[in-house]
């Protein structure tokens, strides 16, 4: 079972991370992005020093925009939930 | 109640490696009480009457009311006369109104006799009625309820001895949102539930909180004031539980009991990405590594198991005797077990972490009874990361019912489906509701609630396993989650002590899980015929030479062939646009079922 998705603008936690574990730029000017965006936030860094990701807070509506400009460099997806089994 | 022919199949089954009984209670066993619950089954009111057609001679009401009463379990209530039924009353032959009888009996009866009557007859359910608010429930964006009124169900648990069962879960099914509560230390806890009468009430579910057997009570007649349901300890149904030796009945199907007893695991690191392990537990004082990701990756809270998921899932894998305490027989007690804690809460990015945790650690197979419906393509990643460093990942396939999930349904890990064993668990236990009587095999059976598909690459025992929980307890649970540990600790096993492994041992990469998941694979025994059930069955110890298995015994099922991997295919399936992008599949990253599957079809020039 998982969460659902947020369907009514409220925020839902994904996770992002670079396509390329080498390159880090993308990275930060995602972040550099998500400071225009209302609303969102980082609620935590992860991965590895040279695979690190980011838990943000966003909006679906924004998340599709920013996947719309990043998809190429950056994995932009939902950080649902798990289930035990 | 599911058909699953329990005390058919209880001869010769259900013997311990000490010769012992552990069959399901209701197998004859005369050390084993009886338990008659307080609370019986509710009868259900039926109308019958004479149906009025043409040409046929309408039966008289006096001839019903007197072939029923001479049915002893069948109690007429009233008989009625209708002031008219103009649909029945046209060709009635008679003139008047057909009268009709009420009377109450078993379900199963009012079935009998409706199916039995003859064609001038009518048997049908009385219903109860109710409001046409409630005919429908509006299921849009927004559900809408008609609060109703809501009625208090008293409930007290007992044991065989009448003692109380307190945190026992408690669901009462009724027409309306099943009502749950847990019982307080008197046994006692009261449940309201909205949308009828006590008559609607259509089941009572008992989980106790460890020691006893679940209960289902289907159409309980059930009174306003307190109401005892009684449940059966595990030790009326295993002899000397917890105190005697007892190996599971799925630890038996793959021969752990008949296993050289020196072999234990020791030396191989296993990972249990899970809700953490209670190592309190007097069998997993062992376990002593651990992280919660739950809790800022904290290195002591993963010993808090809330939800008591993880600390069974570590009992069929680890646990071991501990003076008195014998109960379960973990696959490898002498593994360094490391619980890496995600539940309660559990996202992607946890167990992206946890799997960085694994590799780091150097963990050699690593147990992940977990899933979601939707993919991640960061997890699929880290996946195959984990598996090019040698993390061998043994996943549940899942509980939907459907198709395999993820990340089950990835080709860098080796999915585990469940199979259950009639006569294993008591008739009115939910155990008993996994079993579809269409996907039983002999004594074997594919439990309705495990995901299926070409992934599945071998079956796992996971209905009505007994393993461990917190506070020093044990529970018997359904699911993959606990066929995933058995199959996880079998392959700790063969990594600690199959000359495969000797030699490989420090080389800690992509080809050494490619040889534990063939060898599991070549393990297999096939029970349903299924492969999308159940892969290429379930891993029998015995069947891998080398492991220095004890004497072969008989076994009815046949042995699988294992498929053909490590051939020369190139499947030129790059990761596009990924960290992996010059990575492609080799055969030995996909599964062994799905690579069968593929063979086949290329074999008949479908691909």
């Amino acid at each position: 079972m998982t969460d659902s998705f947020a369907k009514d603008g409220s925020s839902d936690e994904f996770i992002v991370a670079g396509r390329s574990t080498s390159d880090t730029s993308h990275l930060t000017a995602f972040e550099d992005a998500l400071k225009d965006i209302s609303g969102a936030a980082i609620v935590a860094r992860g991965g590895r020093p040279d695979q690190p990701h980011l838990v943000v807070n966003l909006t679906p509506q924004d998340a599709e925009h920013l996947k719309s400009r990043f998809g190429t460099a950056l994995i932009i997806e939902r950080n649902a939930k798990l289930s035990p089994f | 109640m599911a058909d699953n022919n329990a005390s058919d199949n209880s001869a010769g089954q259900g013997k311990g490696p000490n010769g012992r009984s552990n069959a399901a209670p209701n197998k004859t066993d005369a050390a084993s009480p009886t338990v008659e619950p307080t609370v019986k089954a509710r009868r259900s009111r039926f109308l019958v009457a004479t149906r009025p057609m043409p040409g046929v001679q309408p039966m008289a009401a006096d001839a019903i009311a007197t072939t029923l009463n001479n049915m002893p379990d069948v109690q007429i209530i009233k008989q009625v006369r209708p002031s008219g039924f103009g649909a029945l009353s046209a060709g009635g032959g008679g003139g008047g109104m057909p009268e009709i009888v009420v009377a109450e009996m078993d379900a199963a009866r009012g079935a009998a006799l409706r199916a039995s009557a003859p064609p001038n007859v009518i048997v049908e359910h009385d219903a109860l009625l109710r409001h046409a608010d409630d005919l429908s429930m509006a299921f849009n964006s927004a559900m809408t309820m008609t609060p109703g009124i809501g009625i208090d169900v008293r409930l007290r648990v007992v044991g065989t001895g009448g003692q109380p069962l307190p945190r026992t879960t408690v669901y009462v099914y009724g027409l309306g949102f099943p009502g749950q509560g847990t019982t307080d230390d008197k046994g006692e806890v009261t449940v309201t539930v909205f949308g009828g009468p006590l008559e609607t009430i259509q089941a009572i579910y008992v989980k106790p909180a460890a020691n006893y057997w679940d209960r289902m009570f289907e159409r309980p007649a059930l009174s306003d004031g307190m109401n005892t349901l009684q449940l059966q300890p595990f030790s009326s149904t295993f002899q000397g539980f917890p105190q005697a030796p007892y190996v599971g009945w799925g630890q038996q199907l793959m021969k752990l009991d008949q296993l050289d007893p020196s072999l234990t695991g020791q030396g191989v690191k296993v990972g249990i990405i899970d809700s953490g392990c209670d190592s309190g537990h007097p069998q997993l004082t062992h376990v002593t590594r651990g992280m919660d990701f739950t809790n800022n990756k904290d290195a002591a809270s993963w010993t808090r198991d809330t939800m008591s998921h993880g600390t069974h899932c570590a009992g069929i894998i680890t646990a071991a005797t501990s003076g008195q305490l014998k109960a379960v027989r973990g696959f490898a007690p002498m593994a360094e077990v490391h619980a890496l804690k995600v539940f309660p809460g559990g996202r992607f990015s946890d167990l992206i972490d946890a799997l960085d945790q694994c590799i780091a650690r150097g963990i050699d197979v690593v147990n992940m009874s977990l899933g979601s419906s939707e993919a991640s393509e960061l997890v699929a990643h880290k996946l195959i990361e984990a598996r090019q460093n040698g993390v061998a990942c043994i996943v549940a396939a899942g509980n939907a019912s459907g198709p395999v999930q993820f990340p089950g349904n990835q080709p860098s890990v080796l999915t585990v489906s469940a199979i259950g064993k009639l006569g294993e668990f008591p008739d009115d236990s939910y155990h008993a509701r996994t079993v579809v009587p269409n996907l039983v095999a002999g004594a074997m059976f594919s439990p309705r609630f495990t995901c299926f598909g070409p992934q599945v690459a071998v079956a796992g025992p996971g209905v009505a396993i007994v393993s461990t929980v917190p506070g020093g307890g044990y529970a018997a649970w359904d699911g993959t989650s606990m066929a995933t540990p058995h199959i996880t600790g079998m392959g700790a096993l063969l990594l600690a002590h199959h000359p495969v492994f000797r030699d490989t041992a420090k080389g800690r990469n992509e080809q050494r899980v490619s040889q534990l998941y063939q060898l599991l694979a070549s393990a297999g025994v096939r029970y349903l015929g299924d492969p999308t059930r159940e892969g290429v069955g379930v891993p029998d110890l015995q069947r891998v030479a080398g492991l220095g298995a004890a004497s072969q015994s008989g076994n009815m099922a046949t042995a699988s062939t294992a498929p053909p991997l490590g051939g020369n295919m190139n499947f030129g399936v790059p990761y596009q646009g990924s960290p992996f992008a010059n990575a492609y599949l080799q055969p030995q990253m996909i599964h062994p079922a799905l690579l069968q599957s593929f063979l086949q079809m290329r074999n008949a020039g479908l691909v």
